[in-house]
């Protein structure tokens, strides 16, 4: 105050002045709006899957949150296809330099994607964008690894596995109330196990449930052959020529035969899954992804084992969701780096992903409090380490195709198991026979 | 420097202080403003004329693309036809003749692409690399053939992508030996399966087809759009620019570029197209683009320069009219200090300035009111004091003793005596006559020379006068007892404190309106500092309370009490040399001056 008043009025009055021209200067400043010819464009990465039913919601919500809580100001473009033509399509666009910038590819594909130079490496990128190889589970990382060089960050590993609805084994006595179903191994008990469920059912409830179209029983085929000691392989080493042990895939066929005969599988199921649902099947052979649909069905009260062992060793047909990165003739690296680390952030989602029924491929992400607190994927995580993948084949996808219509063939009364077996050989040869050197 | 500026600031007329800071305050915010707003517009003038540029090639472009991207669309119709692939795929001898399913396998791809019904398609050409090529011109059936793939002129461009690449306006010549301008797109196919290279497609659109477009869109003259390849080679120009060839060749990308200077500059918008790699390049003249920027530019220098003017005469008056008051006051207040208290300032208005006028105006009177009375109380206690003096005197009594006194003389045959008495009672009478009225100078003389003739008498031959006095004088107007207390004085010094003799003159004279009466000796005078110092007595000295001593101030003070500071006493004097009083008088016409007590 006294300071204030010890100025004298001159100055207060050059005071003014000087105050009036800051603010007269200031005041004259145009509004002139900056127009930057360049915007800061903000990256957008393409992102193709090939999800259904639960899965593809589940994604959904990590992309979402991704686009909403990533720093670098990337925006993820989810587009998911029909999987019935998704590798077409994705070959198709990668040809024509239309693919995206991350796709979800099977790692049963890596065997024709990678030769064919549909997909790139990404052992530089992911250095950069922080991958931890060994954070993965070195069964699903192997299938991701051609010639020793990353070619896709594992997502999951998804396999067959036996849902069984509890009202109805109770029922039938094969379950105490509250307990969990325990099978043992062989093909006797298993076939005496279906057999109690048969006799104790009313005549409309499947005791296991396996359509006879499409893939499933292929694959129910599959995870027998690949059970006993000889079975396995299909091809030569060099990939050259079919090399099925026939014995064992008698064996494993005569099996599913025998329970279509008994009708311990009833013929004509299209929708297996939608059966069980309903409580229309005791038992079902299906993949884990239908774990996460199943617990949101009301008044259905079921359990799941990993595939019981029948034969010579656990394991169970599977494969894994990776995240690969098309080839390009020019990959913008800032877009490449971004796409490998979301697909790395997303495999590190574990507990969202794992909501769909998947076993995350980063192995903390199992061992996390979050996943063994979810029901049901505890029950079967450790059959994660016997999945029984197909043989690495360019050409296996067209086998298995093959096979597949080979098999509704058989279920249909089109042809007979022996011819089925003895046509196996010739028609693999057939596929792969002129493939080059 | 500044300090000195400051200085000067302050030290400025109110009125220039107020005009500055308002020029300041008015004149730099608008010329700032104006200046700032001005290269604000102009420059975002530009950008929004660069950026309608950019969007107009943009249109252009995607126009463009819209045939194009047909074509590239066809391109990819290989890969919608699994039979097709096969075919590509099998290994196929050069030279084996087709098959008829093969034949009319590729006839109907073949024609399925020229019947798109949406570019016109002169040629579909698919170059297998193995086995025989196939190309179908739609004015001809189709062929195979065995041309060298890697030799084809696209092929290194086309090899690089699986992308459609376009190749500008070139000829083909068709089996019938008809030859087209064609622009065309050639596309490698590939093997869904293993990836491997399994053919070239291309396809050739008619040429006019691209032009026909863009001369659709370009309707200026002054336009000229330039379709520029990759490898900057031309596709279509509206019109030749040769000097701005070698600029247009090397743009791609999105932006603009400004060419050349001065009226022959030429703004140049490109944009190059992501499907087909071509760069749409379009140039306009500046001069066109910016018709309007010059026109604002002059309007607005020409509103700046109004205001400012209009400002700079309203600050002007306004300064004026507020300091002009405060100036008429300051005015008014200096003739005051100089004593002249019937000073009116006309007020005008009720503001703070009327106000301070008005206050001014009251002061000033009762100044002069207060002055007035105080000399008055002065006077007045003077004069009560001398008719104290006079009531104590008896002067029948006095009177009657000099008449005594003169009488006894006479019988004692005493001259001297006679006329001192006779000289003394006429002084007695002059001065203690009750009679306060104004007299004649004719009256002062005659009151000085009976003075004068006593002192004659005491001082014989030392002392000696005259007068010059003009006849037509006399009547003027005096106060009474004036002249003599300044003979009085002249006596006082030389004769009293002196030793010689002293000749006193006393002389009137009229200058101007002024009566000047002046008595001077030649005494001992005074040095400069007693002179000074009597002078500033004469102004400043309290009045004196008793008589005598005080002669010349007490008359000087009288003078200007009653006629104002023009008049009064003016002393000369050196040291030696002597002494001369000036008296400075109004003239008075003295029309009825009284003759003093008879």
């Amino acid at each position: 105050m006294n300071y204030l008043r010890a100025l004298h009025p001159r100055k207060w009055m050059a005071m003014f002045i000087i105050a009036v021209f800051i603010t007269g200067c200031g005041s004259s400043e145009p509004s002139v709006q900056r127009e930057d010819a360049v915007s800061p464009n903000p990256l957008r990465i393409t992102f193709w899957t090939s999800f259904s039913g639960g899965d593809i919601s589940f994604m959904n919500e990590l992309v979402n949150r991704y686009n909403k809580e990533n720093p670098d100001g990337v925006t993820v473009m989810l587009k998911n296809n029909k999987s019935d033509d998704y590798y077409t399509k994705l070959s198709t666009a990668i040809v024509t330099e239309e693919g995206p910038d991350v796709a979800i590819v099977h790692a049963s594909k890596f065997a024709q994607f990678v030769p064919a130079g549909f997909l790139d490496t990404i052992d530089h990128s992911a250095d950069d964008a922080g991958v931890k190889w060994d954070q993965f589970n070195p069964n699903i990382l192997g299938r991701t690894l051609v010639e020793g060089q990353h070619y896709a960050i594992p997502l999951d590993t998804h396999f067959g596995v036996l849902f069984y609805n509890k009202r109805i084994l109770t029922e039938a006595g094969l379950l105490k109330e509250g307990e969990d179903l325990q099978l043992a191994p062989g093909e006797k008990a298993f076939m005496d196990f279906l057999q109690k469920i048969q006799q104790q059912v009313p005549p409309d409830v499947a005791p296991l449930a396996v359509p006879d179209v499409r893939i499933d029983t292929y694959w129910l085929w599959w995870t027998l052959y690949s059970q006993q000691k000889n079975g396995g392989p299909m091809y030569t080493q060099d990939g050259r020529r079919a090399q099925i042990d026939m014995g064992a895939a008698r064996k494993a066929l005569d099996l599913e035969v025998t329970l279509f005969n008994r009708k311990l599988i009833p013929s004509g199921i299209t929708d297996a899954s939608q059966l069980f649902a309903k409580g229309k099947a005791a038992t079902i052979f299906l993949g884990v992804w239908i774990t996460g649909s199943y617990e949101h069905v009301n008044g259905l009260d079921f359990g799941v084992i990993p595939f019981p062992q029948i034969y010579d060793k656990p394991g169970s047909w599977g494969d894994s969701h990776t995240l690969a990165f098309p080839k390009k003739e020019h990959t913008d690296p800032n877009k490449r780096a971004a796409a490998v680390k979301f697909a790395n952030w997303v495999a590190h989602q574990g507990s969202v992903w794992a909501q769909a029924g998947h076993i995350p491929a980063v192995v903390s992400e199992v061992e996390a409090d979050a996943f063994q607190s979810m029901e049901y994927r505890k029950d079967y995580a450790s059959a994660a380490n016997d999945v029984q993948y197909f043989p690495s084949h360019p050409r296996q996808g067209y086998v298995n195709d093959a096979l597949t219509t080979e098999f509704e063939k058989l279920w249909h009364g089109k042809q007979t198991e022996e011819q089925l077996l003895s046509n196996m050989q010739p028609l693999i040869n057939g596929i792969i026979g002129d493939m080059e050197p | 420097m500044i300090k000195r500026m400051v200085e000067t600031f302050l030290h400025m007329r109110l009125a220039s202080k107020l005009i500055l800071i308002n020029l300041v305050l008015i004149a730099l915010p608008l010329t700032v403003t104006g200046m700032v707003s001005f290269s604000g517009f102009s420059a975002s003038l530009q950008r929004t004329v660069g950026k309608y540029q950019t969007d107009v090639v943009r249109e252009l472009t995607a126009n463009l693309d819209t045939v194009t991207s047909e074509v590239n669309l066809l391109s990819a119709e290989p890969y919608q036809s699994p039979e097709l692939l096969k075919y590509l795929e099998k290994r196929r001898q050069p030279g084996s003749p087709a098959t008829y399913e093969e034949r009319s396998l590729l006839d109907n791809f073949t024609r399925k692409i020229a019947l798109n019904g949406r570019v016109d398609v002169i040629g579909v050409s698919l170059f297998s690399l193995q086995g025989d090529s196939y190309v179908a011109f739609t004015d001809s059936p189709g062929s195979f053939y065995q041309p060298r793939i890697p030799d084809q002129s696209w092929y290194e461009a086309a090899s690089r992508s699986g992308k459609g690449s376009f190749i500008g306006p070139h000829e083909v010549v068709s089996e019938n030996g008809v030859s087209y301008l064609v622009f065309s797109v050639v596309r490698q196919i590939r093997s869904l399966e293993n990836g491997r290279t399994l053919a070239f497609l291309k396809i050739d659109v008619d040429y006019n087809n691209v032009k026909d477009r863009i001369s659709l869109l370009n309707g200026s003259k002054e336009k000229i759009i330039t379709i520029t390849d990759r490898n900057g080679g031309m596709v279509y120009q509206t019109d030749p620019e040769p000097e701005l060839d070698g600029i247009i060749r090397g743009l791609s990308g999105l932006g603009t570029v400004t060419a050349g200077s001065g009226q022959t500059s030429k703004l140049i918008a490109y944009y190059t197209s992501p499907l087909t790699g071509w760069t749409t390049v379009q140039s306009v003249p500046l001069r066109v683009l910016l018709t309007d920027t010059v026109k604002v530019r002059y309007i607005v220098i020409g509103i700046g320069v109004l205001c400012l003017v209009l400002a700079t005469v309203l600050s002007v008056w306004m300064s004026l009219w507020v300091t002009k008051p405060i100036s008429l006051l300051r005015n008014s207040m200096k003739k005051v200090e100089k004593g002249k208290f019937d000073e009116v300032i006309p007020i005008r208005s009720r503001d703070e300035v009327g106000q301070l006028g008005h206050t001014f105006n009251v002061m000033v009177s009762r100044l002069s009111d207060l002055t007035y009375k105080l000399y008055e109380s002065e006077l007045r206690e003077k004069v009560a004091k001398i008719s104290s003096l006079q009531s104590q005197i008896n002067p029948h009594f006095l009177y009657n003793t000099l008449g005594s006194i003169s009488m006894y003389a006479e019988i004692g045959g005493s001259r001297e005596v006679v006329d001192m008495t006779h000289h003394l009672s006429g002084l007695l009478r002059y001065s203690i006559g009750n009679d306060n009225s104004d007299a004649t100078l004719e009256q002062e003389l005659g009151h000085v020379k009976g003075y004068l003739s006593i002192q004659n008498i005491r001082f014989e031959e030392r002392l000696s006068y005259e007068f010059g006095i003009p006849a037509e004088l006399l009547p003027y107007g005096m106060l009474r007892l004036s002249l003599q207390p300044l003979v009085e004085n002249a006596i006082i010094h030389g004769l009293e404190h002196g030793r010689g003799d002293v000749h006193i003159s006393i002389a009137a004279a009229r200058k101007d309106d002024m009566l000047l009466v002046t008595v001077a000796d030649n005494g001992l005078g005074m040095t400069e500092q007693l002179l000074q110092a009597l002078r500033v007595k004469l102004d400043h000295a309290p009045l004196p309370d008793g008589p005598g001593g005080n002669g010349l101030v007490n008359v000087h003070r009288r003078i200007v009490l009653r006629f104002g500071y023009r008049y009064g006493l003016k002393i000369e004097s050196r040291v030696r040399v002597g002494t001369r009083v000036i008296m400075k008088l109004p003239l008075l016409q003295a029309a009825n001056p009284s003759r003093g007590e008879s």
